[in-house]
């Protein structure tokens, strides 16, 4: 951190090339992150237990869908209005888990275990009211909740791998993109939302059993806090590094030109793909996180109104930083929880006008508008700095 | 493959027969065309003669509607380059300065030429490599000789028009590629500008062959061995810069435009014309 002398006037080769040297990693930007990350460990030692910390740590889920948003969307342009889907997966597969779990629980058979499967396991109440007779093939083995804590990691991600795979190799921009996007998660929506027996319909999978890990039961909302937020944590600090790379700079100059990193020999599908998968992986995470934090899962997961209010969270707090999303997510979600208290009819219009405005005052958001402010106020303090060594 | 280095074949690309219709309008006609290889060879026509187009069809952004474009490179065999997709022309070693300045706007000087670097071009490498010893001193050297080294950490997008015109040649000496196709590089430059330049694209053509397209004659007549002459799609003339001028054809096409453009303010464009025939 050799501050090197003002180099105003004529630039000779030496001082250009301690430009080039301290070009490598942010250090200063990266001990802010990590001191904002830290900071979200502490409003667990102050809410109330039972009511405002299990739904800060559904918030806490929010944010991490909404920075795997904002690296599609933020850095590398592509604005997707799906994202549900893979947030609804992740969250599904820990329902039928905590689900099944509960059903063996309360009907107390001591020849099954916790995570004991068979034909004559016991079933949840939408399959019974759906009068099937067994609990279906494929859902049995998700009772144990590693079997389905890697499927909600696995699945997500292997859809969008897949998904992006065809769109971005068949070319597809854009509004188009949205839209496909939008259209796939509406299809898995109304999938999900008519298939009583096997998902639990309309009326998701409420009333789940507490996650149990390593037979730590996670009855305390303060332990399952401090998992989700390290969760969060390592998967902001993944994408931090993974901005910082020469990856994110492709991610970021495909958002900027896409033709020209084309014309540079980068195969842009490739990239696109992969960092729509790793978005897959990280909305997957979130939705398994959500589910564990307020025990139950429902269909409008998959609704667009789901997705559409991430890309708002994006959006208000800040596309294309890392802090912005997990801000975004925080604030709005507390306001929502504060006028739905209120005005139970007026969130969705307030909402969109809360978008109307960010789009036209703060097209940045909150963190690219505070950017901006800390530049404009130190401009004129830095200018005349004499800069002594 | 190796044995191939020895005799190394003359011609670096060579259109056959293209045309390129859109929806009934031919911007290239049935073009025959060739370049060697070390050449710095100079396309000019006037505006709509279909030169970017050329370009188009050469990197694979445009496909011909008939005739192919053969490309050789250095020790490895021909290809037809319909056959290959835009990124795979580009790492077979055709690198092209666009039009209008084409940087990532908000990445930093340093990042737009850190990017163009030769290097591998996968996922996996992006996602793990740094930048060696020996490309932070080869970024240092083109840093230098463009000029933006004081620049280095700005966004390119707050550039002068200029200094993203001499960006974009920076990435195009850090990409490093065999045949470099360089559209209107000093368009918007002052006269001091565009010399600096053609000393520059002179000192480039040492070691690769280039394709450069301008309408500015000052700026032909200081880099140009050899110049072709494009006109509705068409080779019009091909040959010296004093045997072209001299061509009745050209002087034809270009007095024909320079009649219009003569008497309202110009635009850069239209002055090129006006020197050409100045010149003639
Ligand atoms: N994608 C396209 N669709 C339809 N017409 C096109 C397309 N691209 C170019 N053209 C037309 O083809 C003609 C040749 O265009 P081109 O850009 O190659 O000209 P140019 O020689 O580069 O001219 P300039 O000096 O203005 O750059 C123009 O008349 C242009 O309008
Ligand atoms: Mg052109």
């Amino acid at each position: 951190m050799t501050k090197s002398a003002p180099e105003t006037t004529v630039p000779d080769t030496h001082t250009e090339n301690s430009a080039i040297e301290a070009s490598g990693f942010p250090t200063g930007r990266f001990v802010v992150f990590l001191v904002l990350l830290g900071c979200l460990y502490s409003p667990a030692f102050f809410l109330d237990p039972f009511y405002r910390l299990p739904q800060f740590n559904r918030f806490l889920a929010l944010a991490l869908f909404a920075l795997s948003v904002d690296l599609i969307w933020g850095y590398t342009g592509l604005l997707s209005l799906g994202q549900g889907l893979y947030f609804g997966i992740g969250g599904y597969f820990i329902a039928y888990s905590l689900k099944l779990q509960k059903a063996a629980l309360d009907a107390g058979n001591p020849a099954f275990g916790r995570y004991d499967w068979g034909p004559d396991m016991a079933m949840t109440d939408y399959m019974f009211q759906g009068q099937l007779n067994e609990v279906p093939l494929l859902i049995r083995p998700l009772i144990n909740i590693y079997t389905a804590g890697f499927l909600a990691v696995l699945v997500p991600t292997l859809v969008a791998t897949f998904f992006g795979w065809i769109v971005f190799r068949s070319g597809i921009k854009g509004v188009y993109f949205s839209l496909v996007t939008q259209a796939l998660v509406f299809a898995v929506f109304t999938i999900i939302s008519t298939q009583r027996s096997y998902t639990g319909g309309v009326d998701g999978q409420p009333g789940l059993a507490n996650l149990e890990l390593f037979e730590f039961e996670f009855k305390n909302y303060f332990h399952l806090n401090l998992v989700i937020v390290t969760i969060l944590c390592f998967f902001a600090l993944l994408s931090f590094f993974l901005i910082q790379s020469k990856f994110g700079k492709i991610l970021t100059a495909i958002r900027d030109n896409e033709f020209r990193v084309t014309a540079l020999g980068y195969d842009t599908a490739m990239y696109k793909a992969f960092v729509f998968a790793f978005a897959g992986l990280m909305a997957g995470v979130a939705g398994a996180l959500s589910v564990c934090a307020t025990k139950s899962a429902g269909p409008q997961f998959f609704s667009i109104e789901e997705s559409i209010t991430v890309v708002i969270f994006v959006a208000v707090g800040g596309r294309g930083t890392l802090i912005g999303p997990i801000l975004g997510a925080l604030l709005v979600s507390v306001g929502q929880d504060r006028i739905n208290s209120e005005f139970t009819q007026a969130w969705p219009i307030i909402l969109g006008c809360l978008f109307i405005a960010v789009v036209v005052f703060l097209p940045d958001g909150i963190v690219g508008g505070l950017t901006r402010a800390a530049k404009w106020f130190n401009r004129p303090a830095l200018d005349p700095e004499p800069t002594p060594t | 493959m190796g044995f191939q280095s020895k005799t190394v074949p003359e011609t670096i690309i060579e259109v056959q027969e293209v045309t390129v219709d859109f929806g009934g309008f031919k911007a290239i006609n049935e073009l025959n065309f060739s370049i060697e290889r070390g050449e710095l060879r100079v396309v000019i026509g006037p505006n709509g003669a279909g030169k970017t187009t050329l370009l188009d069809v050469i990197t694979g952004k445009t496909r011909p509607t008939h005739g192919r474009v053969v490309f050789q490179p250095d020790s490895r065999p021909a290809i037809d380059v319909s056959d290959y997709s835009a990124e795979q022309i580009a790492c077979l070693g055709i690198g092209r300065k666009f039009q209008t300045p084409n940087v990532f706007k908000s990445l930093s000087v340093l990042e737009n030429l850190s990017l163009s670097l030769k290097s591998p071009r996968s996922v996996f490498w992006s996602l793990f490599c740094r930048d060696s010893a020996d490309s932070r001193a080869r970024l240092q050297e083109v840093l230098d000789i463009i000029g933006l080294g004081s620049k280095a950490h700005q966004n390119a997008g707050t550039l002068a028009h200029g200094e993203k015109q001499w960006l974009e040649l920076g990435m195009l000496m850090a990409q490093d590629p065999e045949l470099l196709l360089v559209d209107e590089p000093v368009a918007g430059m002052t006269p001091r500008e565009s010399e600096r330049t053609g000393e520059l694209l002179l000192a480039m053509a040492r070691k690769h062959t280039l394709l450069v397209i301008d309408h500015d004659m000052t700026f032909v007549r200081q880099i140009a061995s050899k110049v072709t002459v494009l006109h509705e799609g068409r080779l019009l003339s091909q040959g010296t810069i004093r045997e072209v001028q001299e061509n009745p054809k050209v002087i034809e096409v270009y007095l024909g435009h320079h009649k219009v453009a003569k008497r309202p303010a110009t635009t850069p464009q239209h002055a090129g014309v006006n020197v050409l025939v100045a010149k003639i």
